[in-house]
């Protein structure tokens, strides 16, 4: 259940980075993020090292915004490993968004590996000053 | 446990990073925590790869002295002072890591590439070491 004030929440597996589950191939894990939550926007910042902007796929649909990113083919079928610290695949991860936030306003950026989404709040959400006139 | 989760670095990290690497790049005691290395053999050259996403250049730094490769990176904090955090899984602050190389590589060549938050240490293989196809000529 989501409080009423996070408007914000991840959907299931976890912290980040376990490994979610393998298809095929390649290995699919859960990438690290934090949520954020800012005066006029909630902000979530994703670690996604490896993917690129075409390998990437954003989706809201039904409250719930998916992400999916691909790491590079290459990297996904590397061999002579002389040491394997941590795995390589791709990521996917899923957050659950309240009606609090325009969806139609959320933007995405991805800088050196980590994907920056801004959801603003709806109107509604936002903190509001309350003037105060004074009565002479 | 003790599990900093800055850039995927783990506490307990220094002892696997000696039994991973041991023999072939081991490492040397260290000070601060590490960072997750994945490596492999090319035909020729080695490969050193670390995740490390939000850093740019600048947070970087890589020299080699006496065939010790070190590399040092760092994560400021980006948090603005009025952000109140729903989920915090990912860190900051500042790792090192030490690989003695291994013989053999050809050190002025060693190259460094940083590309969507994935770090790539190329060390290619002195002339020597490299498989050679020997020709065979025939007479007659």
């Amino acid at each position: 259940m989501m409080a009423m004030n996070t408007q914000v929440c991840t959907v299931g597996n976890g912290n980040g980075h376990g490994l979610a589950e393998r298809r095929a191939q390649r290995a699919v894990f859960v990438p690290r993020c934090d949520v954020a939550e800012h005066e006029n926007e909630f902000s979530i910042h994703v670690e996604l090292p490896g993917v690129r902007r075409e390998g990437l796929s954003i989706e809201v649909d039904k409250g719930v915004l998916s992400l999916r990113g691909e790491v590079v083919e290459e990297r996904a079928k590397r061999r002579g490993w002389i040491a394997r610290e941590y795995g390589t695949g791709d990521f996917e991860r899923r957050f659950r968004i309240g009606e609090g936030i325009d969806t139609e306003a959320i933007e995405a950026e991805l800088v050196h590996g980590v994907l920056i989404l801004r959801l603003p709040k709806r109107d509604s959400m936002k903190a509001r000053r309350i003037e105060v006139r004074e009565i002479e | 446990m003790c599990r900093n989760r800055s850039l995927g670095l783990v506490g307990e990290f220094d002892r696997i990073a000696d039994s991973l690497f041991s023999g072939f790049f081991p490492a040397r005691a260290q000070r601060r925590p590490g960072v997750a290395l994945n490596a492999w053999e090319e035909e020729s050259r080695y490969c050193v790869e670390a995740e490390v996403p939000g850093l740019a250049l600048e947070d970087l730094e890589i020299s080699i002295e006496a065939r010790e490769l070190t590399f040092k990176g760092e994560r400021k904090a980006d948090e603005s002072a009025k952000a109140h955090f729903h989920r915090r899984e990912r860190g900051s602050g500042s790792f090192e890591r030490t690989l003695r190389l291994p013989e053999g590589i050809d050190a002025e060549k060693i190259q460094a590439n940083l590309e969507h938050g994935v770090l790539t240490i190329e060390l290619p293989k002195a002339e020597a070491l490299r498989p050679r196809r020997i020709e065979i000529r025939s007479r007659g």
